[in-house]
């Protein structure tokens, strides 16, 4: 057993916001009145954060790319079949069976964060793209957005602690650990990964266009 | 002659449970489009002050007392538009508030409370209560709509 960088500091500060920010949008949309508007911020940097997040998929260090994680569905089913204890050796990052719900929490926060947009609360608030479509389109982002979307989130964040709680107590394996101090302890010799200074500004650069983007969006 | 008898009879009839269909049909109609533009009006007063409560809009006083006032006034008359038989139709309105009506005649009590109490911040021109006035009515319109209007 050696000890590897598997997650550069980028991708762990975007998982710890993304965890805060989910929780603060629940608890502000659950107050309501003035503190809707908070809400809409929220929904604004979760937006740039899963725009970081794409693109981080892209041009980030070894395991934070789609290339490391994104598994055919034969690899996915062998992964499952496959002798516990052996796999999850193979896998430093996430794993074939874990990708799918990075995948679908991914997909889904970020159509949260669209539908939000053109959605509105039919009392005194609107998402800032409301206005480029009739009510009746709003009116149907905000279904989504209040019944889908909303409890697709609740259940994969469900999802995602169970599956956590299930490493940390029956397989003795601490993931949140992992995802404060980069570090895993690994079998083989699987890469470690480029976490240098160079990297994490070149995530804060790729990050602060992302914040731009989106304030531009919203001014539209 | 029977045949042109009975088939007078039977335009007859058809033509009566027509009209008469139709005529039931014309007040929960009427009383869902008037509920509905007054709520309308609502969310268009309401959507003006929360530009002014964001900061989007400078705070005017005049301005912001002809929104509330009119608000006060359409919370006055939006619950009455609720009239037995107007449920279903074009309308988001659940049928549970003609099943529990005393319940739905409460929280729009406390709706037209927060109305008048807004009002009357408006009137005396103190931002910060208005600001804390506007909070408490939209929490009073999403809680009724929470529980009593379909998504």
């Amino acid at each position: 057993m050696k000890k590897i960088r598997v997650w550069d500091l980028p991708v762990r500060l975007f998982h710890w916001l993304l965890a805060i920010l989910i929780v603060l949008a629940v608890i502000t949309e659950k107050i309501g009145g003035n503190a809707l508007v908070w809400h809409f911020r929220i929904g604004y940097a979760l937006l740039a954060l899963v725009c970081f997040r794409i693109l981080w998929g892209i041009v980030g260090s070894h395991y934070a790319r789609f290339s490391n994680w994104i598994f055919s569905p034969s690899t996915i089913v062998k992964y499952i079949w496959a002798k516990k204890g052996s796999a999850a050796k193979q896998y430093p990052g996430h794993n074939p069976l874990g990708s799918l719900s990075v995948l679908a929490l991914l997909i889904v926060i970020l159509a949260q964060a669209i539908s939000g947009l053109f959605a509105n609360d039919d009392i005194a608030s609107e998402g800032p793209l409301a206005h480029f479509i009739s009510k009746e389109w709003s009116d149907k982002f905000t279904w989504f957005h209040a019944t889908i979307g909303a409890n697709l989130i609740y259940f994969l964040v469900g999802l995602h602690l169970t599956a956590i709680a299930y490493y940390v107590f029956w397989k003795k394996e601490n993931l949140p650990r992992s995802m404060v101090t980069g570090d895993k302890q690994v079998l083989g010799d699987p890469p470690t990964v480029n976490d240098s200074a160079r990297l994490r500004l070149l995530a804060l650069a790729i990050f602060a266009a992302c914040i731009l983007l989106v304030y531009l969006l919203v001014q539209l | 002659m029977s045949i042109k008898l009975l088939s007078c009879l039977a335009l007859a009839l058809a033509s009566t449970l027509v009209i008469h269909h139709a005529s039931a049909q014309v007040p929960a109609e009427r009383a869902v489009k008037y509920r509905q533009s007054a709520y309308y009006l609502m969310g268009q007063h309401l959507s003006r002050i929360n530009a002014v409560v964001k900061g989007d809009v400078p705070y005017n006083k005049a301005a912001i007392e002809i929104n509330a006032e009119t608000l006060n006034i359409l919370s006055k008359i939006v619950f009455e538009a609720f009239p037995a038989g107007s449920e279903g139709g074009a309308s988001k309105a659940k049928p549970e508030i003609w099943k529990e009506m005393e319940k739905f005649k409460q929280m729009s009590q406390a709706s037209q409370g927060e109305a008048a109490k807004l009002d009357a911040a408006a009137k005396s021109g103190d931002l910060a209560q208005i600001k804390l006035r506007f909070n408490d009515l939209s929490k009073s319109c999403k809680v009724c709509h929470d529980q009593y209007k379909q998504k």
